[in-house]
């Protein structure tokens, strides 16, 4: 498109000469429905984050190490997905239990990483203790 | 939804939905495409007498994927046989020894579809079945299972899985439908009564059939990062079906920036602009390549 600095059409946009618009049936393979709710779920968690105080700034990519995170932005929706699929495929482990549980009352899993050196810390048990136990048998 | 004080409210008759008929003059039953008879988005509607599901989320907080339902549903994904909805159900089978030795000598294909209909005439339930040989992996991934013998209702689509649990909804709970006329195609379609006025609401109520509780969520797809190239790639696209659609209803097919600017609230003017000139160009250059 082109912006029209003069001329009738004075501050508007209009399609360059000879432009082709595709068809109603390209334009929806475009953008799928999948693609939509992917990038809305995107927004919903950013805007949460901004919401929560979250400048936005710290956005992590690739598979860096997240734990410098607070826990609300390791709940963004694009980290807990990255994890879970990653532990699919045996690359990642989760936390399973504890923060980050989205019924808040232990029904469901969190999809917090942990560190794939990391002990498993049963529901219901004490990490700090059961770490304790672990350093003092080796 | 507000109920207005002091007002009187008439629940309005559910007009019956419409059946497409092929070129024969056949109704074309449950095993027909309901995308077909969705033409515009006012089409899917639930003031007629279709079937509809309802899926309450179990999860108090953060469950954006859950768009998908509605997304998927108005691109009219094709059932198959039996059910209108595209929810499904897995089971793993329960094979004696001397069945899985059998296995080789019957078609794989024709034993699922067996084996699929047993079920579901068992069941009796919702959903497009889906036979797990015992060698199959879990819908669930890693984190959850489906025994032998065990039927899971399950929701499915791109981007998520999650178990469904049927619930009985209370006899005395209902669906109330609030419907504001707002076009003249919707003063058009009301058959019943010719006389609507824009802007006059009507009600509806509707028992409540199926309930399902969602359990756990579990992505298919990974969520984009906020500057991912995913996302950039989709307001690119997306800022130019707009852009057309737009300049096919301006008269003089021309538009203002403030107009698309609308559609995109989060998005700063400066990079739009360069969006909408550096987008159509990377696209003519493709249509170059291509020759079209």
């Amino acid at each position: 498109m082109e912006y029209h600095r003069r001329g009738p059409h004075q501050g508007f946009w209009r399609l360059k000469p000879n432009w082709v618009v595709p068809t109603r049936a390209e334009m929806l393979k475009m953008v799928g429905p999948e693609q939509i709710v992917l990038s809305e779920s995107m927004q919903v968690g950013q805007r949460h984050l901004q919401d929560a105080g979250y400048s936005g700034t710290q956005d992590t990519g690739g598979d860096d190490d997240d734990s410098h995170l607070s826990i609300e932005q390791q709940l963004a929706p694009w980290i807990t997905t990255k994890n879970f699929i990653f532990a699919t495929q045996a690359k990642a482990m989760l936390r399973l239990h504890g923060e980050g549980d989205p019924t808040g009352r232990g029904e469901a899993f969190s999809f917090i990483r942990v560190s794939m050196k990391d002990i498993f810390v049963k529901a219901g048990e004490d990490y700090e203790q059961k770490l304790g136990l672990s350093c003092w048998h080796s | 939804m507000q109920i207005p004080a002091n007002i009187e409210i008439r629940f309005t008759k559910v007009r019956s939905a419409k059946k497409k008929k092929d070129k024969a003059g056949r109704r074309l039953g449950r095993g027909s495409n309901v995308g077909e008879n969705l033409r515009r988005t006012g089409d899917l509607s639930l003031r007629d007498t279709s079937n509809f599901v309802l899926w309450e989320f179990s999860v108090s907080f953060r469950c954006p994927l859950c768009y998908v339902m509605l997304y998927s549903f108005a691109t009219g994904r094709t059932p198959t046989h039996h059910s209108e909805f595209w929810d499904g159900q897995y089971s793993r089978q329960l094979l004696s020894e001397k069945e899985r030795e059998g296995r080789t000598y019957t078609q794989g294909g024709y034993r699922k579809h067996l084996v699929a209909s047993l079920l579901i005439t068992r069941q009796g339930d919702l959903g497009e079945p889906f036979v797990l040989e015992p060698q199959d992996e879990s819908p669930f991934m890693k984190f959850g299972y489906v025994q032998p013998g065990q039927t899971i209702p399950a929701l499915y689509s791109n981007l998520i899985r999650a178990p469904l649990f049927r619930h009985k909804s209370y006899s005395t709970d209902f669906l109330v439908i609030k419907f504001v006329i707002s076009t003249r195609h919707d003063c058009f379609n009301d058959t019943a009564n010719r006389n609507t006025i824009k802007g006059e609401s009507k009600y509806f109520i509707r028992e409540i059939k199926n309930l399902f509780v969602v359990g756990q969520t579990y992505p298919v797809t990974e969520v984009p990062g906020p500057h991912s190239r995913k996302i950039t790639n989709t307001i690119k696209h997306r800022l130019q079906i707009i852009a057309y659609k737009l300049l096919a209803k301006s008269p003089g097919e021309r538009l203002k920036i403030s107009r698309l600017m609308k559609y995109f609230p989060d998005q700063n003017e400066l990079q739009m602009r360069q969006r909408l000139k550096v987008g159509l160009l990377s696209a003519g250059r493709c249509r170059l390549l291509t020759g079209v």
